[in-house]
């Protein structure tokens, strides 16, 4: 199942255990604040690198798998 | 003009330490690939750089450490900034407490090999509102951390990069290498 967006949505699957890989972009710039993508995560989470894949856009695609 | 890069671990959320300002997670870090980086870049520079806390951390570890490596983190001429500490004992340190930006930018104008400021995040803050960071090295973690102190917390305005080079190493780390536009 792929689920599309949402950092209060990943959250909520992330505390739950039910996210198996997470796929991310990097986009090439600090913005100085906002909202952050892992904020009501509860705990830590160790993962796995799956690949990281640098895009022509200067954009870094990451893959991480949550079995590590 | 020689570059001065700065070098910083951060986890997957963004943190450069935990709430406790605990930097286990770096742990994750050191492999072979770290290590083979870590020799190259040490041959790259001939200066470092530190906030009083890195300094403090460093000066604590590295003179008692063995290997070519703390050998030569030994021996490189370290400028530690400062306005609290009243004096610097690490071998070839030194400490400069105000002048900030003209005390850098009489060092990157003097001829040599690259300049490196290495973790320092309030510092880095400092470095990069002054625009005197030319390269970011980020060395992601493949770690959630769930709390703790942002890496880019000084910063309020908007910073647009581009992107150098992306690699990965056998721990997990994806370090990504960004150059001021």
């Amino acid at each position: 199942m792929h689920v599309v967006g949402g950092a209060t949505l990943v959250s909520s699957l992330m505390n739950l255990g039910l996210i198996d890989e997470l796929q991310l972009m990097v986009n090439p710039l600090i913005l100085g604040g906002g909202k952050a993508l892992f904020k009501d995560v509860k705990e830590r989470h160790a993962l796995k690198l799956v690949r990281a894949k640098p895009l022509k856009s200067g954009k870094v695609s990451l893959t991480y798998s949550t079995q590590s | 003009m020689r570059k001065l890069f700065w070098q910083m671990n951060v986890t997957l959320d963004g943190f450069m330490e935990g709430p406790n300002r605990e930097l286990d997670y770096t742990a994750h870090v050191v492999d072979e690939d770290f290590d083979r980086y870590a020799t190259d870049m040490l041959k790259s520079i001939d200066a470092i750089l530190l906030g009083r806390v890195t300094y403090q951390l460093f000066a604590d570890y590295w003179p008692s450490a063995m290997g070519p490596d703390a050998e030569r983190l030994n021996e490189l001429p370290k400028m530690v900034f400062s306005r609290t500490l009243e004096k610097v004992e690490w071998n070839n340190s030194r400490l400069i407490r105000e002048n900030v930006a003209e005390e850098v930018a009489r060092l990157k104008q003097r001829p040599g090999k690259d300049l490196a400021l290495f973790g320092s995040a309030d510092l880095a803050s400092t470095f990069i509102r002054l625009g005197v960071i030319d390269e970011y090295r980020i060395f992601i973690t493949p770690v959630v951390l769930s709390g703790g102190t942002p890496l880019f917390k000084g910063i309020k305005d908007r910073i647009a990069l581009k992107l150098l080079k992306a690699t990965t190493w056998s721990s997990g780390v994806v370090a990504l290498y960004y150059q001021k536009t």
